[in-house]
């Protein structure tokens, strides 16, 4: 196909050269001509231009030294002109003829200036004058005369060359025409063959290319030929199946990786979801202990932001011991890993957490140590879990203590508080030792009031209620608590506070704890104010407790106030603000109120005081409370088993009880009571009640013997004495059968009023 | 004060010499077609190098410009020795400066020739002859030769000469006498060796019988009233022609070395010549008669 493109531009090409060098050769022969025409027709026209400016100033000749004489200025300038024509065709290539011609016509214009000059400037007489004129105007005369002849031939020669010219000319345009012809034709010809041996290829290969980009790869052609067109269509059905079989093999790798991809992402997601709700700090640390990636729980934990915080760090700079930080790095370089390593990080806020880290390097592929990798447990609820069991198994060994000392000592109590009153029945007679005696008395009764308070907070156990009037109590506590103190108290309580139904011993302490808290409160002095009224709480009421009827009792200082921030904390256990408070004293307040189905509250003003409400039901329906019995002494009689291992109150009670005019046998235990009963019993002299301490060392207490005694005799009268009333028995002594209880220490009154009951069958 | 002094006299000069129009007057010291293409490139080169636009006006007798001068408007001319004296008295004209010819003389002089074969040596051999002065309101072409005649015993020249014009021109005079048209011819120095560059002639054939003193040669004078900045600078672009390498190759078309200063003083000896003529000079009728 190039071979035939080239032939075809060649003869194109020839053709169009063998016409054109004709023309360019029969013209070139008449280009000369023409420059010469020109050139003549140039010496023409100066020529008329030379004859009207000579005509023009020859003129002035015969107006000179008249009054229509020009300016001189004016000839001047003519003349300048007259010179300029003569000598603008002065550089054309003339003819040595013409030139010479052109060269005498310059001398004369010269002479013919110089001449008209000497006439216009002369003053002379006429003839002098006329002869001046006469020459100028005979040079005159002689340049339109010279110039006139010139122009003459040169038209002449002019017109022959012109026609000459003219029909070589016309030669030349037909020998263009017929180029121009002969190459169209051939043009044509040449223009429809290669058009048609293009288009056909072209077209089978545009239909083919289509369909490729349709989408039906391996698309061929049948054009076959030797040329260019022949190798191409050859080499298109070649890429095509090319094409087809790559674009196969892509697809087919392109599934694969879809599908790998696919399962990466997925385990992508799973880890990284695994990550996400991880509560252990994972990290990775290059070779210099700087974190290189960490578990987004870490950002979480440590209280930043986002892990990018976290990276480029170093660490062992979260440590917030710098000691611990030592023993990590040295037992990580010691061993290559770390296990179980409790040490505390610190956050972001400042605050810190207690982890348990293990920890190893890592190596690359060629066993070199990369950095270091761990897992940081935060551990730190435990660690306080811990610490809180700790301190509550102190408490309760504490309890016990305390519940095991107040036991003694309500033993010694009841002791003493029965030979007083022993004392006084043998010299009531006596004012003045009956006096003592009853101060002594009233000693053992605060002293009984200490180790109630002291069982208990060991205890803190269910309240032993009872329907009564807590002003009074209120009162007394109040003013216990203020012994010894700075602080004074004033009382608001109206005289028809309704009556509640508490542990007496409870609420003591409740009362005690919130007046001991004012006064602390208030290190330099000043007033607590504490308040009762009876309240109705209604549906819409926002207090968070149920309708109802109750009292309101507010204890208020005038204290330094406590912070808002540690407000809601207060009744937590273990919360203090004092340097050497448990932190148990609001926290069993709080306790004995809930027990109370009570509501307690707390509100406080930095640098104004604080002020605790405490809402307890009220048993408005009851009657008022009975007056109290006039404490008198009630005789009687009867046989009465008497059971206690503490052998002073065993003969303190013996005797009372004789002094009460009962018969008494005394037993150390439950075993020895047992026996007593039974044989009591089985002789003609049984034992109208029995009397039994509940706690009994080494030996068989008050619970245990009466369910023995109900076994002997079902319908056995017993009453249960303790000094430790912590036991659960105390509360519900029905339920285990007895008739009647009485806590040490004990009056004869209050023990001669129960046996009365309990052998009436009242109780 | 010292600097917004200097300001102020610049801004006043500088608004003096604001550029002007000037019509120059030519006298017809020669072919007056000639005369104009001598004259026209120095115009230029003034107006290129001052701003202000100069016009030349060539004028057909010596006479006319003294006449003329305020009729034609005229600003200035470049004055003959003998017209640029009587504008001295008359018009109260400033000459500015003159050419220095190419001899190296910044004057000129006024000779008497004749040819060489027609055998008059003297003024005895010149009775009945005819003359060809160049115009009456020149120093050599008028003033010099009537005075050499009155030295020389004529009284009368009408009476002594058979024949005498003015020729307007140097050259016309030159070529009078040259040409046999008179026998006697009064013609400026500078002329003739400028002409005898051209043609041979004019030594071979022709022969100088007198030789008048020096004075100055043709220089340029203006009205008094142009403004002081316009002749200053005008002066200045003259004086330092000779410096500029434009300037130097106007000078040489010119047929000059140089420009320098003139003045009134150098006007003296064309007083002494007309004295030496019996001219006076207040009342002297210098139209051709």
């Amino acid at each position: 196909m190039k071979r035939k493109i080239l032939f075809s531009l060649f003869a194109l090409f020839l053709c169009l050269t063998i016409g054109t060098a004709t023309a360019v050769l029969y013209m070139s022969s008449n280009i000369s001509e023409l420059k010469n025409i020109v050139n003549l027709q140039e010496v023409e026209q100066l020529r008329k231009s030379l004859i009207i400016e000579i005509h023009d100033v020859q003129a002035e000749l015969y107006t000179v030294n008249t009054p229509y004489a020009s300016d001189l200025d004016l000839i001047v300038r003519k003349g300048v002109k007259l010179e300029e024509i003569s000598h603008q065709c002065t550089t054309c290539h003339h003819p040595p003829k013409l030139q010479s011609r052109i060269e005498n016509v310059q001398s004369l214009v010269h002479d013919y200036k110089t001449a008209l000059s000497f006439y216009i400037t002369a003053s002379a007489n006429v003839e002098t004058t006329e002869r001046l004129k006469l020459d100028a105007v005979l040079k005159g005369n002689n340049l339109i005369n010279l110039t006139n002849e010139m122009s003459h031939s040169a038209s002449k020669n002019l017109e022959g060359l012109t026609s000459d010219t003219m029909r070589r000319l016309n030669n030349v345009t037909k020998i263009l025409l017929l180029t121009i012809m002969i190459t169209f034709f051939l043009g044509v010809l040449v223009a429809v063959n290669l058009t048609r041996s293009i288009t056909r290829p072209i077209n089978e290969l545009v239909q083919a290319t289509r369909m490729i980009t349709s989408g039906e790869f391996g698309s061929t052609i049948e054009y076959e030929d030797a040329t260019e067109f022949g190798e191409l269509a050859e080499h298109f059905n070649t890429m095509s199946t090319t094409i087809r079989d790559g674009y196969q093999k892509i697809r087919n790798e392109m599934e694969v990786r879809k599908k790998t991809e696919e399962a990466l992402r997925e385990s992508e997601e799973k880890l990284q979801s695994v990550f996400n709700q991880m509560q252990d700090i994972f990290y990775r640390t290059d070779r210099e202990g700087r974190i290189i990636w960490v578990s987004p729980s870490a950002a979480k934990i440590l209280r930043y932001e986002s892990t990018d915080e976290l990276t480029d760090r170093y660490f062992s700079d979260f440590f917030a011991s710098p000691r611990k930080r030592q023993g990590f790095l040295q037992e990580l370089s010691e061993k290559g890993n770390v296990s179980n390593y409790e040490a505390e990080l610190r956050r972001n806020d400042g605050s810190t957490i207690i982890v348990s880290i293990n920890s190893h390097y890592y190596e690359n592929k060629n066993g070199k140590i990369e950095g270091e990798q761990g897992v940081c447990r935060d551990i730190t609820e435990r660690k306080k879990l811990e610490e809180e069991h700790v301190k509550l198994e102190k408490m309760e060994s504490l309890g016990i203590l305390a519940g095991g000392i107040a036991h003694d000592f309500n033993n010694l109590l009841t002791t003493i508080v029965g030979n007083i009153k022993l004392a006084k029945i043998s010299f009531d007679h006596d004012e003045k030792i009956t006096e003592i005696l009853t101060d002594a008395e009233e000693a053992c009764r605060r002293a009984r009031d200490l180790t109630n308070q002291l069982l208990t907070f060991s205890k803190g156990g269910k309240p032993i209620k009872k329907i009564t009037s807590i002003a009074e109590q209120l009162r007394s506590s109040a003013l216990f608590a203020l012994r010894g103190s700075n602080v004074i108290c004033q009382f608001s309580i109206p005289e028809n506070l309704w009556l509640v139904e508490i542990d007496e011993g409870q609420m003591n302490q409740v009362i005690y704890n919130l007046v001991l808290n004012a006064i602390q409160a208030m290190p330099k002095g000043g007033t607590i104010m504490i308040t009762a009224e009876n309240i109705s709480i209604g549906l819409q009421s926002r207090l968070p407790f149920s309708e109802g009827t109750y009292i309101k009792i507010k204890v208020s200082d005038q204290g330094i106030g406590i912070p808002k921030e540690y407000l809601q904390k207060i009744f937590d256990p273990y919360f203090t603000t004092k340097q050497k408070g448990s932190g148990l004293g609001l926290a069993s307040t709080y306790s004995i109120i809930n027990n109370h189905n009570g509501y307690i509250d707390v509100e406080s003003t930095i640098g104004t005081g604080t002020t605790f409400s405490i809402y307890l039901p009220a048993i408005k329906d009851r009657l008022p409370h009975e007056e109290k019995k006039p404490a008198i002494i009630i005789k009687g009689k009867g046989r009465i088993l008497l059971m206690d291992d503490d052998d002073t109150v065993l003969m303190t009670v013996g005797k009372t009880l004789k002094q009460l005019g009962y018969e008494v046998e005394l037993t150390k235990d439950g075993t020895e009571a047992l026996e007593s009963y039974k044989k009591a019993k089985e002789s003609s002299k049984p034992f109208d009640a029995v009397m039994m301490d509940l706690t009994i060392r080494n030996g068989m207490g008050g619970k245990e013997t009466m369910e023995k005694l109900r076994t002997i005799d079902p319908h056995v009268k017993a009453i249960a004495s303790s000094g430790y009333s912590a036991d659960s028995i105390i509360a519900d002594f029905k339920q285990y059968g007895f008739a009647g209880f009485i806590s040490k220490p004990f009056e004869i009154e209050e023990l001669s009023d129960l046996l009365n009951n309990v052998l009436s069958g009242k109780s | 004060m010292k600097y917004f002094l200097a300001l102020l006299i610049f801004f006043m000069l500088s608004g003096i010499s604001h550029s002007a129009e000037l019509t120059i007057g030519l006298i017809p010291e020669q072919n007056v077609f000639k005369q104009v293409e001598r004259y026209k490139p120095l115009g230029d080169y003034i107006e290129k190098k001052t701003g202000n636009k100069i016009t030349f006006t060539i004028l057909s007798r010596y006479g006319n410009i003294l006449d003329n001068f305020h009729n034609k408007k005229l600003d200035g001319a470049f004055w003959g020795s003998f017209t640029g004296a009587m504008a001295i008295k008359k018009l109260g004209i400033e000459m500015l400066a003159r050419p220095v010819n190419n001899d190296g003389n910044s004057t000129y002089w006024g000779y008497i020739v004749v040819r060489k074969d027609s055998g008059i040596k003297n003024v005895q051999d010149m009775k009945g002859k005819s003359l060809a002065f160049v115009e009456q309101a020149t120093t050599a072409g008028y003033i010099f030769p009537m005075a050499y005649f009155k030295e020389h015993g004529v009284s009368n020249i009408k009476t002594y000469f058979k024949e005498y014009y003015f020729a307007g021109s140097h050259d016309a005079a030159l070529y009078a006498v040259l040409d046999i048209k008179a026998d006697v011819g009064c013609v400026k120095n500078s002329m003739l060796d400028r002409l005898a560059e051209k043609d041979p002639r004019i030594k071979n054939e022709l022969v100088v019988l007198a030789q008048s003193p020096e004075v100055p040669s043709n220089g340029l004078g203006l009205r008094k009233e142009i403004a002081f900045g316009v002749k200053a600078d005008i002066k200045r672009v003259l004086l330092e022609m000779e410096g500029d390498p434009e300037g130097k190759k106007i000078l040489e078309q010119f047929g000059a070395l140089r420009f320098v200063e003139t003045k009134d003083s150098d006007y003296t000896p064309v007083f002494e010549i007309a004295k030496r003529a019996g001219i006076t000079l207040e009342n002297y009728e210098y139209i051709n008669k």
